[in-house]
C-alpha cells in the first residue's frame, strides 16, 4: 500500500507535533543540537526524504521534501546539516561514489553522523577550480596529500571532506585531477578558523602535510576528479540557487531561516507606510519569481528541455534576490540598523558571499554564455597545456 | 476523455497551426501596413482568426467552447505566448477575459447564451472598461439599464460593439455590457503608442447596458476578469520579450567588431547571461501565476500581482538592453523591436502599473499575517 501526499503530511504533522520542539527563526546554529535532531529526524523516517532506501533514505519525491519542508517550518530544525553535507556531498556521492562508498557514508551522514565540508578552493584561488595545486602522491599503500585549501565552509565542525588535488602534472589541467574522501581530525591535518567580516565563524584554512590515505579514499576515478567535481559543481549550483530537492526543513528557495522582512516592516511599525510596502513587495516578488524559476528549471532539467549547465540561472537568480532582500533591509532599517547592531546591517556586510560562495556569479554568468547560449569560450592560456607548464599567480 | 498524452498532442497541433497561420496572414509586415493603414483591428481578419479557435479555450463546451487539455487557461496562456512572440495583433487578451466573466457561475444565467457565439465567432467584439478609469452610475430603464458617466483608455473602445463595465446604483454594484451602438454612447479614439493596439475613451449619456452580475456577485467576477486578463498580458510579453533577446542573441554571433564576434567579448556575454536569466525568470513567473489562477489556488491574487509587476519592469529592461546591444538599427523604425517594445509598454502601464501591483502584494502579504 503506498501513501498518498496528503496522508504523507498528515504524517509528517503529527510526527513533528509530537517529537519536536517549535522554533520559527535560526539563533546561533549549534551543531551538537543539529547532529541530534537529524538523529531524530532519521529515526522518525523524516531524514533523506530523497535519497533510496538502500542508502539510509527514504526513497521519496522532491514533491515529499517540499511537503515536509512546509509542515517544518514552524520547527526546530538542523538547517545548516544542508549545506553541503546533505545537498551536495551526499548527491555527489550518490552519483560518483562505489558500492562501498555509498553503503559507508550515506546512512552515516542522512543520520547526522557524519558531516562533510569541501575542500575546493585554494590559497591561489577558487574560480579556476581545475587549478588547484594541492598534490597527491602515490605510495605502496595508498596516497600522500600536501598543499592548503581556503574559505571552507564549516570544515572546523565537520568530519570528513572532499578534497579536490592534482595528481599529474603532466597532462592539461582537467586530466590530472582526483577527488579524494578525507577524514578531517588526523595527522598532518590543521584547521584554522578564519573570521568573517561580520565577525562569524563561516569557514576556515586547511593545511596538509603530508596527510596518508588509502586507496579507498579515491572518489570516482583515479585523474577522473573533474568529471566528480562537475556533479559536484551542479549539485552546488542547485543548492546555492535554492532549487535542491535535498533539501530539507527550509522554505522553498532559501538556504537559511533568518528573519523576514515582514517581521522587519511589523516590528519597526511601518506596516502602514506607502514606501515600506513598495521595498517589501520589491523584495518579495523577487522570492516568488525565485521559487517559480526553480520549479520550473528542474522541471525542464528532468525533461530534458535544457542541459545542466542551466542550472547556473538560479545560481544568478539566487543571487540578486537575496541581495535585493538585504537591501532592502537595510533601507527599512534605517538609521538603527547600523547604530543598534542591526542583524540587517550584518547581513548587509557579508552581502557579497552571496554571488561568490558556491561559485561565483561571474563564472555563473560564463557558464550561461557558453554552455548555455553557445557563445565562443574565453580564451585561456592554459588550454591543452600540461599543467606544470601554466603560469601562476605571484601570490601562489 | 482523451489520455493526457493525446490531448497534449492536440495542443501542439492547435499551437503548431496558430504559428503558421500568424506567421504567413499575421507577420510583422502586415502589422505595419494595418499601422500605415490606421487600421487597429481588420473584422474580416478577426473573423478568420476566430475559426482557429482563440476565442473558445475557455468557454464550456456547452455553449460551443471547449479547452484542448482540460486546464484551459493553460492551453490559452501558450497560445498567446505565440501571439506575443509573433507580435500578433487583436483583441485577445481582453476577448477572452471578458468571456471568462460572462461565462463564470455567478453571472446572470441567460447573459452568456446570448453573446457567446457571436463574440466566439467574430460577428461581434467585446472589451472591457478597467475599473480605476471607470465612473459610471446605473439606474433602470424601461429596458434594461440605463448608464452616464465615462470610461477612459478603454482597450479596443473603439471597435468593440459590447463594452463591459463595473458601475453602481444608489443600492448595490453592478457588471453591466454597454451597447455601444445604442445611442447615448460617445466614443472618442485616443492615440496609443501601439496602433495595432487602440484605445478609446466613452461617455456615456443614458446608454443601454445588459446586467451581467449585481451585488455580492460582481467582485468574485471582477477578480476572475482581470486575473484573467493579467495572466495573458503577462503571457503575451514574455513571448514578446523572448523574440526581441532571440533577435538580439542572434545578431551577437553575426555581427563583429575587432574582427570577431560580439557574443566573444566577456563584458557583452555577461549581459547576454543576465538577460538570458531575467527572461527565464520572467516566463516562469507568468506560467506559475496562470497555473494558480488555473487551479484556483489560495495564492493565486499573490501570484499574478507578482507576475504582473516583474514582468512590467523585466520585460522593458530586457528590450531595451536588447535596443542597446543591437545597436544603432535597434532606434530604426525598419527593425521590428519597437513592434514589441511599444506593446510591452502599453502592458506594463494598463491594468496596474508595477508599483501598484507590488502594494498589492504588500497589502495581501501583510493582511494575511495580521490574520494568522
Ligand atoms: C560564504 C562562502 C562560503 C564558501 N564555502 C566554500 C567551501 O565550502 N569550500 C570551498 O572550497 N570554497 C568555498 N568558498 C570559496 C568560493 O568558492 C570562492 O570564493 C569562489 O569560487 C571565488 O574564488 P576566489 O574567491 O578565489 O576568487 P577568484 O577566483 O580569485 O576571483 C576573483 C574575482 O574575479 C572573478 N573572476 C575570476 N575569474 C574570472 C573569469 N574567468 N571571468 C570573469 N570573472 C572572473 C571572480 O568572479 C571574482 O569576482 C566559499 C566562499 C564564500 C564567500
Amino acid at each position: 500500500m503506498s501513501e498518498n501526499l496528503e496522508q504523507f503530511r498528515l504524517r509528517a504533522r503529527e510526527w513533528l507535533a509530537a517529537n519536536l520542539p517549535k522554533a520559527s527563526t535560526e539563533g546561533e546554529f549549534d551543531w551538537d543540537r543539529g547532529r541530534q535532531l537529524q538523529r531524530q529526524l532519521y529515526e522518525g523516517g523524516f531524514a533523506g526524504l530523497c535519497y533510496p532506501r538502500e542508502y539510509g533514505g527514504q526513497g521519496l519525491t522532491p514533491q515529499h521534501q517540499r511537503v515536509f519542508n512546509e509542515e517544518a517550518l514552524d520547527y526546530e530544525m538542523p538547517v545548516r546539516l544542508n549545506f553541503p553535507t546533505l545537498t551536495i556531498c551526499g548527491p555527489t556521492l550518490l552519483d560518483t561514489g562505489s558500492e562501498e562508498q555509498k553503503k559507508e557514508f550515506l546512512p552515516a551522514a542522512i543520520a547526522g553522523e557524519l558531516l562533510f565540508c569541501q575542500f575546493l578552493s585554494e590559497p591561489s584561488g577558487g574560480s579556476d577550480l581545475a587549478g588547484v595545486l594541492t598534490r597527491a602522491e602515490r605510495t605502496a599503500d595508498g596516497w600522500l596529500l600536501n598543499g592548503a585549501k581556503t574559505w571552507s565552509s564549516s570544515a572546523d565542525t565537520a568530519d570528513w571532506a572532499m578534497v579536490l588535488a592534482r595528481t599529474d602534472w603532466d597532462v592539461p589541467k582537467h586530466q590530472g585531477l582526483t577527488m579524494f574522501l578525507m577524514r578531517i581530525r588526523q595527522p598532518g591535518v590543521q584547521v584554522n578558523p578564519i573570521q568573517m567580516l561580520n565577525g562569524s565563524h563561516e569557514f576556515c584554512e586547511e593545511f596538509f602535510d603530508d596527510v596518508r590515505l588509502p586507496s579507498s579514499a579515491v572518489l570516482g576515478e583515479v585523474n577522473g576528479g573533474w568529471a566528480v567535481a562537475t556533479r559536484l559543481l551542479y549539485h552546488e549550483r542547485a543548492a546555492v540557487g535554492g532549487a535542491s530537492p535535498f533539501v530539507s526543513g527550509v522554505r522553498q528557495g532559501q538556504m537559511t531561516r533568518d528573519g523576514t522582512l515582514t517581521d522587519l516592516v511589523r516590528e519597526s511599525g511601518q506596516a502602514d507606510s506607502e514606501r515600506a510596502r513598495d521595498l517589501l513587495a520589491r523584495s518579495e516578488v523577487l522570492h516568488l519569481v525565485h521559487s517559480a524559476l526553480a520549479e520550473d528549471l528542474t522541471q525542464r532539467l528532468v525533461d530534458g528541455e535544457l542541459p545542466d549547465a542551466a542550472m547556473s540561472y538560479i545560481r544568478l537568480f539566487h543571487a540578486e534576490a537575496q541581495q535585493a532582500e538585504i537591501d532592502c533591509g537595510l533601507e527599512l532599517a534605517g538609521p538603527a540598523g547600523v547604530t543598534d547592531s542591526g542583524s540587517w546591517a550584518l547581513r548587509y556586510l557579508g552581502r557579497q558571499g552571496l554571488s561568490l560562495g558556491g561559485g561565483s556569479t561571474e563564472m555563473a554568468r560564463n557558464v550561461i554564455a557558453e554552455r548555455v547560449l553557445g557563445m565562443p569560450r574565453e580564451a585561456s592560456a592554459d588550454k591543452g597545456v600540461p599543467f606544470r607548464q601554466v603560469r601562476q599567480g605571484p601570490t601562489s | 476523455m482523451a489520455s493526457a498524452t493525446a490531448r497534449s498532442t492536440e495542443l501542439r497541433m492547435f499551437l503548431d497551426t496558430t504559428r503558421k497561420f500568424a506567421e504567413a496572414q499575421a507577420s510583422t509586415t502586415q502589422l505595419r501596413t494595418w499601422w500605415r493603414e490606421g487600421q487597429g483591428l481588420d473584422r474580416p481578419w478577426w473573423r478568420q482568426v476566430t475559426e482557429l479557435g482563440w476565442t473558445s479555450l475557455l468557454v464550456p463546451e456547452e455553449h460551443g467552447g471547449g479547452s484542448l487539455t482540460g486546464e484551459a487557461l493553460l492551453d490559452l496562456f501558450a497560445l498567446t505566448e505565440i501571439l506575443g512572440e509573433l507580435a500578433v495583433p487583436g483583441p485577445t487578451n481582453v476577448l477572452n477575459s471578458v468571456l471568462a466573466a460572462l461565462v463564470h457561475p455567478k453571472a446572470q444565467p441567460g447573459v452568456d447564451v446570448r453573446w457567446l457565439s457571436e463574440l466566439m465567432a467574430g460577428e461581434r467584439v467585446a472589451t472591457w472598461a478597467h475599473p480605476p478609469a471607470t465612473s459610471l452610475s446605473a439606474q433602470p430603464g424601461r429596458d434594461g439599464l440605463l448608464l452616464n458617466g465615462t470610461a477612459l483608455a478603454v482597450e479596443f473602445g473603439a471597435h468593440a460593439d459590447l463594452v463591459l463595465v463595473r458601475a453602481a446604483t444608489q443600492e448595490r454594484p453592478v457588471l453591466v455590457l454597454i451597447d455601444t451602438h445604442a445611442p447615448g454612447v460617445t466614443v472618442r479614439p485616443t492615440q496609443s503608442i501601439d496602433p495595432a493596439r487602440p484605445f478609446a475613451d466613452l461617455a456615456v449619456n443614458d446608454g443601454r447596458g445588459t446586467l451581467v452580475a449585481q451585488g455580492p456577485d460582481v467582485e468574485p467576477i471582477v477578480a476572475r476578469l482581470q486575473q484573467v486578463l493579467n495572466v495573458l498580458q503577462v503571457a503575451e510579453t514574455v513571448g514578446g520579450s523572448g523574440r526581441v533577446l532571440d533577435l538580439a542573441t542572434q545578431w551577437a554571433f553575426e555581427r563583429y567588431s575587432f574582427g570577431r564576434p560580439l557574443a566573444s567579448y566577456q563584458a557583452l556575454k555577461h549581459r547576454y547571461a543576465d538577460l538570458a536569466t531575467h527572461q527565464h525568470a520572467a516566463r516562469a513567473i507568468a506560467l506559475r501565476a496562470a497555473r494558480a489562477v488555473q487551479d484556483t489556488e489560495a495564492d493565486a491574487a499573490l501570484l499574478v500581482s507578482a507576475a504582473k509587476s516583474y514582468v512590467g519592469e523585466v520585460s522593458l529592461e530586457i528590450m531595451q538592453d536588447c535596443a542597446q546591444l543591437l545597436g544603432g538599427l535597434s532606434q530604426t523604425m525598419e527593425h521590428d523591436l519597437h513592434l514589441y517594445l511599444r506593446r510591452a509598454m502599453l502592458a506594463r502601464q494598463t491594468y496596474g502599473t508595477p508599483y501598484e501591483h507590488r502594494q498589492v502584494v504588500a497589502s495581501l502579504l501583510l493582511d494575511r499575517e495580521a490574520a494568522a
